[in-house]
């Protein structure tokens, strides 16, 4: 093993290892349920925005934009944007009424709202589906650092993680998590600050620039390791050594390549000597002119995808089952808002520098567009910036680590939550119930992670947000603002929504698409989906108005009425919400 | 609200279940069980002191009065206490300092309220334990410990009341006692004509009730409650003589007695204040009502009729502590009556509580309510929240909305150069993260502006 992996496997480890003390120390604090599931509703805002962001901040973000903007160029600025504004949407309409409504869960606010088991079931397994569609990208990223760092098999990373996620979740719970994931966001912030800063800098000094009408050049004799089928395309003829399959013939020895798009076949290994023209993955921009213009991509209906992008970033977030539950740690709909604004911030502090270490890895590895891996950038530029020697090898393990604590911190937040949904509507007990409710909860993806082939971080997190966006936010929006809402149009609404976007994942996800409109609309079923859950949850809810709840009224003005007034169900008995769903242990 | 207890435990039985666990209990209840396992333990250490000495000073209640202690002390501390717990625990706190010193007085009353409890044996077991734990905990510090226990020992004789009762009507007497004692000296002071009626109430409770009730204890206990508290007023000569005779009686006897004393200053004052507290639910709408009935009831006390009517109910004695808490409204009248003993006390701790609990409540329950006005001014609150909210999502919408087409329709946009960097990375790299931000902030200070103002108006 060479000395780098060494450094990344020993950067891995340490955090494991911080993580797991932060959160025994949490333990000790966590007395009861409460503690457990909420952290007592005692967490600072700075302190639950440090959380909210540290776990919002998934290896999809930390490595999946990088790798993103490293392929399409200006055309991947719109995910972060979408994931950053998802949080201004969650502040305008939910997070305060949220809050207020005493709501753990989507179930939980389903159930305070409308009073229906049935849509509480509903919302039960659609919170189980989106956390387990989230979960397999994040455990995969895992096993992708851990290949790309020490050339480790993928399953030991996936495995690993699963285990330290689970330790820290049974071991601790909501208030060790709190401060392990406040932790954690910090952690990632710097692993990315640092290795920018340093970066950029060697930028600067060097005359290179991106506005040239040429692919990006291997700055040295580069060895290509191609381990999934990929397509490339070519602006000029390129020549290179090859051993393996390309282009459907079984190939060893020079080849070359002209203009046009060619496939290179698992397995193969293909080196260029330095200074030749890097062929790109074909659909992505080719120049670096193109690169740095917007809407420079060949793939049509580029517009509706980024609209379908935005919509299901702005509109997602919210029905995220990790991004909810930590808004009820919140003290009350107050510190709640206040809590998201400092999460804007935050979150938009890191994807700032996540977008520029991805734009500078179209310099320094450029060799992830042929392998197609490209979602192992961020973990590279280090080393390929700085060079062979400890600098490079020192900050490229603070990188892994930063990549460890992104994809610890999101699962963790998920198997909580999942766990939280498992243990209180499925299992229905105390605290052993909760251990098992988390193990349970990780169980799953994390088999489906060992089984399934992983996909681009760009392809499945759209995908995730775009389910959430089809089913909790029309039932969140719709149920905090509009007086009209009954339990059969929330029903049908969730149902239109969570089968449609469930389709659509699954055929992203196991078919080929055609790659026209409805490709687009099938791996970005945003633009579509949610305005069908919104109509059908109206149109229905307008049908049975008979069936509106007659304590709609004083539901409502709980979640708007600040708090002062005393109208909060945490000081106000409320048959709606049913506090054995939290049982305090006293 | 010591009144409303005791009158709310005949009809807290029923009700008190019913209504008492959903409202204010809930939010409370924390802090009301430390309270009680206080007074709980203190009560069991007196009652042991009680026991021992009232062993010592009489043989021939003796006996009655041990049979109490012995099932009194286990069933009422523990069944009792969590439902005392919620109403008791507060007034406790508050009630020991009045209590102390009043008791020395009620000491001679006691003997006569005893006296009179014989016949009220079951009630004043009931009240007895409800009042102990909140008198307890101030008796025990006054040093009249035995008191204490006695009340203690009344409460448990409820369960075996009936019979007990019968055989030992000293000993039950001397549980009434501490209610009556309060009528007593309301009587006196006041309530000449109320007591009367009390009187004439109470006897035919005390002679047909007492044998009855004992047969059925649930019923029985509220029955001879009623009647207790009238018997008491006329007790009070017979009372005296017997005092003597059975310690216990003096236990109930100080408190009622001091309460009588206090109670008439400073019941009413007390009463008021501590209704409210107990009230937590509906604290708004009974808080003056309360006070004003607190006062009246302490007189009205023996306002019997009002009790016999909810007699049936009775099952839980303890029920009167939490009723005062959930059922105010209902159980005022009856509480007056019962409160006599033990509402002076109660009252008072409860006074603080109240005070700070009811303000906003009022408030709101107008917003609450289906009124004309509340609808409003619930539609205004939310509809302004929304238009904030859209107003803001607009912006933002159209904002990040408009980018993709701008960038699509004029591709040159993509190659100004600003500070270095071509302008959609600037704009989508950096700047959209500011303004994000900035809207975010921004709708924060407005909605909650919009929430202070609704504040600010639902409370003038």
């Amino acid at each position: 093993m060479t000395t780098p992996s060494v450094v990344a496997l020993v950067a891995i480890a340490l955090v494991g290892v911080v993580s797991a003390v932060i959160g025994s120390f949490g333990v000790r604090v966590a007395r009861s349920t409460s503690d457990f599931l909420v952290a007592s509703r005692t967490v600072s805002p700075i302190a639950n925005a440090s959380a909210i962001s540290g776990e919002y901040l998934s290896a999809a973000s930390f490595l999946g934009i990088a790798g993103l903007i490293l392929r399409e160029g200006a055309d991947a600025l719109w995910y972060p944007v979408a994931f950053v504004a998802g949080y201004l949407a969650l502040l305008l309409f939910v997070a305060a009424p949220l809050r207020r409504s005493g709501a753990y869960t989507v179930p939980d606010f389903a159930e305070a709202r409308l009073s229906s088991p049935a849509l509480r079931r509903l919302c039960t397994l659609f919170v189980l589906v989106i956390g387990w569609l989230y979960l397999l990208p994040q455990l995969q990223g895992a096993g992708l650092a851990l290949t790309t760092l020490t050339s480790l098999p993928a399953w030991s990373g996936i495995a690993a993680a699963g285990v330290v996620v689970l330790l820290t979740v049974v071991g601790g719970g909501m208030r060790s998590i709190t401060f392990v994931q406040a932790f954690q966001y910090w952690l990632k912030l710097t692993a990315l600050a640092v290795p920018a800063i340093i970066i950029v800098g060697l930028f600067l000094s060097d005359a290179r620039t991106f506005d040239r009408p040429a692919p990006p050049q291997f700055a040295d004799r580069t060895t290509v390791q191609v381990r999934t089928p990929v397509l490339l395309q070519t602006a000029g003829p390129v020549d290179f050594t090859a051993k393996g399959t390309v282009d459907g013939r079984t190939v060893d020895g020079p080849v070359q390549w002209a203009p046009g798009r060619h496939a290179v076949a698992a397995g193969s290994t293909l080196e260029f000597e330095a200074g030749s023209a890097v062929p790109t993955p074909a659909g992505a921009p080719t120049t670096d002119r193109d690169w740095l213009a917007p809407m420079s991509g060949d793939k049509g209906d580029q517009l509706l995808e980024i609209y379908s992008i935005l919509i299901a970033g702005f509109l997602g977030t919210m029905g995220l089952p990790h991004v909810l539950v930590r808004f009820y740690t919140n003290a009350d709909g107050r510190a709640a808002r206040r809590t998201t604004v400092a999460v804007l911030a935050m979150i938009g502090g890191f994807y700032v520098l996540v977008t520029l270490l991805g734009a500078l890895s179209r310099f320094y590895t450029p060799q992830l567009l042929v392998s197609g891996q490209t979602d192992a950038a961020i973990l590279l530029v280090p080393t390929a910036a700085l060079g062979p020697g400890w600098g490079g090898w020192l900050l490229g393990g603070l990188v892994a680590a930063g990549a460890a604590a992104a994809f610890l911190s999101t699962s963790s937040g998920l198997v909580v939550s999942l766990a939280g949904v498992l243990f209180t509507d499925v299992l229905r007990g105390r605290l052993q119930d909760f251990r098992l409710a988390a193990v349970l909860s990780s169980v799953i993806p994390l088999a489906l992670a060992l089984t399934v082939t992983r996909l681009d971080f760009s392809l499945t997190v759209p995908l995730v947000f775009a389910v959430a966006a089809s089913t909790f936010c029309p039932l969140l929006v719709l149920g905090i603002w509009w007086r009209g809402l009954t339990a059969r149009g929330a029903i049908a609404g969730v149902l239109v929504g969570g089968v449609l976007s469930g389709a659509a994942t699954g055929l992203s996800m196991f078919a080929d698409l055609p790659d026209d409109w409805i490709g687009v609309l099938l791996y970005r079923p945003a633009a579509v989906t949610v305005p069908a859950a919104f109509l059908a949850m109206i149109v229905v809810s307008r049908l049975t108005r008979a069936e509106i709840p007659v304590d709609t009224e004083q539901v409502l003005l709980r979640l708007h009425a600040p708090e002062r007034l005393g109208l909060n169900p945490d000081r106000v008995g409320r048959p709606g919400v049913r506090d054995v769903q939290r049982p305090e242990l006293t | 609200m010591s009144t409303s207890v005791d009158g709310a435990d005949v009809r807290f039985p029923a009700e008190a279940q019913n209504s008492a666990a959903p409202p204010s209990t809930a939010p409370d209840p924390a802090d009301e069980p430390d309270h009680c396992d206080k007074k709980t333990d203190s009560g069991s250490l007196w009652l042991q002191d009680e026991i021992a000495r009232r062993i010592a000073a009489k043989s021939s209640g003796t006996g009655g009065r041990h049979a109490r202690r012995d099932n009194p002390d286990p069933s009422t501390a523990v069944g009792y206490v969590p439902r005392h717990s919620t109403a008791t625990p507060d007034p406790a706190a508050e009630a020991p300092a009045p209590v102390g010193p009043p008791r020395p007085p009620k000491l001679p009353r006691r003997g006569p309220a005893g006296a009179y409890g014989d016949t009220e044996a079951w009630t004043g077991p009931d009240r007895s334990a409800r009042d102990r734990p909140v008198l307890g905990g101030p008796s025990l510090p006054s040093g009249v410990p035995a008191k204490p226990a006695a009340g203690r020992t009344g409460a448990p004789a409820r369960p075996y009341g009936a019979a007990a009762a019968r055989l030992l009507s000293a000993p039950v007497l001397p549980a009434p006692p501490t209610p009556t004692a309060p009528p007593v000296t309301p009587v006196h002071v006041t309530q000449p004509g109320r007591p009367t009626p009390p009187p004439n109430v109470a006897p035919p409770p005390n002679a047909a009730p007492p044998p009855n009730a004992a047969p059925p204890p649930n019923a029985a206990p509220p029955a001879g409650a009623w009647t207790a508290t009238p018997p008491r007023p006329f007790t009070p000569p017979a009372g005296t003589p017997v005092s003597g005779g059975p310690p216990r009686d003096p236990d109930p006897g100080p408190l009622t007695a001091p309460v009588l004393d206090g109670p008439i200053p400073d019941g009413p004052v007390g009463p008021v204040r501590g209704g409210p507290v107990l009230d937590d639910v509906d604290d708004d709408d009974d808080f003056v009502p309360d006070g004003t009935e607190h006062d009246e009831i302490l007189w009205s006390a023996n306002a019997l009729p009002p009790p016999p009517v909810h007699p049936p109910p009775p099952g839980a004695i303890a029920v009167p502590e939490q009723r005062a808490a959930e059922m105010p409204r209902a159980a005022r009248a009856p509480r007056t009556d019962g409160a006599d003993a033990d509402s002076p006390k109660r009252v008072r701790v409860v006074l603080a509580e109240r005070k700070g609990v009811a303000r906003p409540v009022r408030t709101v329950v107008d917003i609450q309510e289906a009124t004309a006005v509340g609808a409003l001014l619930r539609s205004n609150l939310i509809g302004t929240q929304l238009m904030v909210a859209l107003r803001f999502a607009a912006v933002a919408g159209v904002t990040l909305g408009t980018l993709p087409l701008l960038f699509a329709l004029f591709p040159a946009i993509g190659e100004f150069d600003v500070l270095g960097l071509r302008l959609p990375w600037l704009l989508l790299g950096v700047l959209v993260y500011p303004f994000l931000l900035g809207l975010g902030w921004w709708h924060t200070r407005t909605a909650e502006r919009v929430e202070q103002n609704f504040a600010d108006h639902v409370q003038e």
